[in-house]
């Protein structure tokens, strides 16, 4: 996913000359290209996260669309204040573009994991924190906030993801049914819905109609919309932390459902993996396997 | 004052997206910031009266507002403020503006790590729209620099980073204007302008309550009659 992202916001630069990228050297085999095509205009910060978001909540100031890139806590939790201060509070008109959601990394450790960023980002004024799950869903996102002259956080995985044609995702509406079913409804944000479809693949098996609602938009979760869009008992599934604003938002839509509807929350351990592992590995031993998925679809009943 | 003197910042370019750019990184200073500002015809006399009042636009410290233009960042947290000139300054760069970024720091702020990976990007890539003043008066929160985190060698240490560096008086507002004038071509320009905190109030002059202990009536009086009408 990463690739095709620069790909787009050199697709966006080409277009609009006000637009800036600017990696934290980072991107090895990813960013030549947009270097080559930007010029001046591509900047190469250096390992110095904290003052990449400070410039470029600076150059928003004057002016530019900034781009600011880098794996995802470093972009994220490194420079948070210069993010919220600098950004938020003042610049404005700058995305960010955090490679490696959630266990991407695998076994790089826990230093390139990112579990909490989702959280620590929303809880950001005026931060718009989008997680698409494939190619597909960042077309559309990409399209729909191109124009957004405000803080937005992409939350990529280093994958591809699961091949998705969404419809258009226009702000405020970045939620849709990838799967029809009947019987139960799973909620997911981000590349853990390639899981969601194995699980979901398994349990027609065992003749479990499972519904598929994809919320690339986490934050902020459009309650409303996703609130139109599902069927019988709610499971959410997202790799991220307990607490984190996708899981709140589908939590809202259970306490809102007139008959109360049954939920359940899949979401990652809160702690640090001891052993290496791969990123399949890590989800699993995380607690989003596709077959805690299908316990949870269980646990919560069908209607 | 010896920046605005030294810039094209005034009331009629207040509101230019081109004019030159001032970044009080030392927000604490705004009410000093603020009073300097005012003096300039940048904030008008009677929204200086409510600093610090309950809805109105002059928080303590420096904070942007559509109000007064003049103000190009707003500050508090120490440290993100060269890096905030610098953007400004890579931005002039890209679109071929010519006018020139200043930032006041304190030499406090200078324990930060963003300010030397600002301070490290604007060296290596010969910034010369960047200034940078650091309001050297040796004390910081708690107690003296030097006893905290000692800067020295510091003009050496900035030259180490690439950038230019002069040495004034602090108090020497020609001074300091003419060396702030004479821009150097070649790389980012770093003011060491020494100072002595608290100057004009021999009781406290120098001292770390300077910083905390708000002015009597007595000491204002005193301070009045050390200005030059």
């Amino acid at each position: 996913m990463r690739n095709r992202i620069v790909d787009l916001i050199e697709q966006a630069a080409v277009e609009n000359l006000n637009t800036v990228f600017i990696t934290g050297d980072l991107g090895y085999s990813v960013v030549e290209r947009i270097r080559d095509c930007l010029g001046e205009r591509f900047i190469n910060a250096g390992v110095s996260e904290a003052n990449m978001a400070t410039m470029a909540g600076a150059m928003a100031m004057a002016g530019y669309r900034v781009y600011i890139y880098s794996i995802t806590p470093f972009v994220t939790l490194r420079c948070l204040e210069q993010i919220r201060n600098d950004i938020c509070y003042q610049g404005r008109n700058v995305h960010i573009v955090g490679v490696g959601a959630g266990f991407s990394y695998g076994s790089l450790g826990p230093s390139h994991h990112a579990l909490e960023d989702a959280s620590v980002m929303a809880s950001l004024p005026g931060m718009t924190v989008l997680c698409p799950a494939g190619i597909g869903e960042l077309d559309a996102l990409f399209s729909a906030y191109a124009n957004v002259n405000e803080p937005v956080y992409f939350r990529i995985g280093r994958e591809t993801g699961p091949k998705l044609s969404p419809p258009a995702l226009p702000c405020g509406y970045g939620a849709w049914v990838v799967r029809e079913g009947c019987d139960a409804t799973v909620v997911c944000s981000g590349a853990v819905l390639g899981k969601v479809l194995d699980a979901a693949d398994s349990l027609a098996k065992d003749n479990i109609s499972l519904h598929v609602v994809s919320v690339p938009q986490m934050h902020p979760f459009p309650v409303e919309l996703v609130a139109g869009l599902i069927r019988g008992p709610i499971i959410s599934v997202v790799e991220a932390y307990p607490g984190n604003p996708f899981e709140v938002g589908v939590m809202r839509v259970a306490l809102a459902s007139p008959e109360k509807k049954k939920f359940r929350a899949l979401n990652v351990n809160q702690d640090f993996p001891k052993l290496v592992g791969s990123h399949d590995t890590l989800r699993d031993a995380g607690g989003i396997s596709t077959a805690a998925i299908m316990d949870a679809v269980r646990l919560c009943g069908t209607a | 004052m010896a920046i605005l003197s030294a810039s094209n910042i005034t009331p009629e370019t207040a509101a230019s997206k081109t004019r030159d750019r001032l970044v009080m990184s030392k927000g604490h200073a705004a009410m000093a910031y603020y009073s300097v500002l005012a003096a300039y015809g940048l904030i008008d006399n009677e929204a200086l009266g409510t600093y610090l009042r309950d809805g109105t636009a002059l928080w303590g410290h420096v904070t942007r507002t559509s109000a007064f233009p003049a103000i190009d960042a707003s500050t508090g947290s120490l440290g993100h403020g060269l890096g905030l000139a610098l953007g400004y300054a890579q931005a002039y760069r890209l679109s071929g503006v010519t006018s020139r970024a200043f930032c006041v720091m304190s030499d406090g702020e200078l324990d930060e790590g963003a300010v030397w990976e600002a301070a490290l990007y604007a060296g290596a890539r010969k910034f010369n729209n960047l200034t940078a003043v650091v309001d050297y008066n040796k004390i910081q929160s708690l107690d003296r620099v030097s006893a905290v985190m000692d800067l020295e060698p510091l003009a050496d240490k900035w030259r180490a980073f690439g950038w230019n560096t002069r040495e004034v008086d602090g108090h020497d507002l020609v001074a300091l204007r003419r060396t702030l004038e004479d821009s150097p071509t070649s790389g980012p320009l770093l003011v060491l302008a020494h100072t002595i905190k608290g100057r004009g109030l021999p009781h406290i002059e120098d001292t770390v309550e300077s910083h905390y202990k708000p002015a009597t009536a007595a000491d204002v009086a005193m301070l009045a009659g050390t200005i030059d009408a």
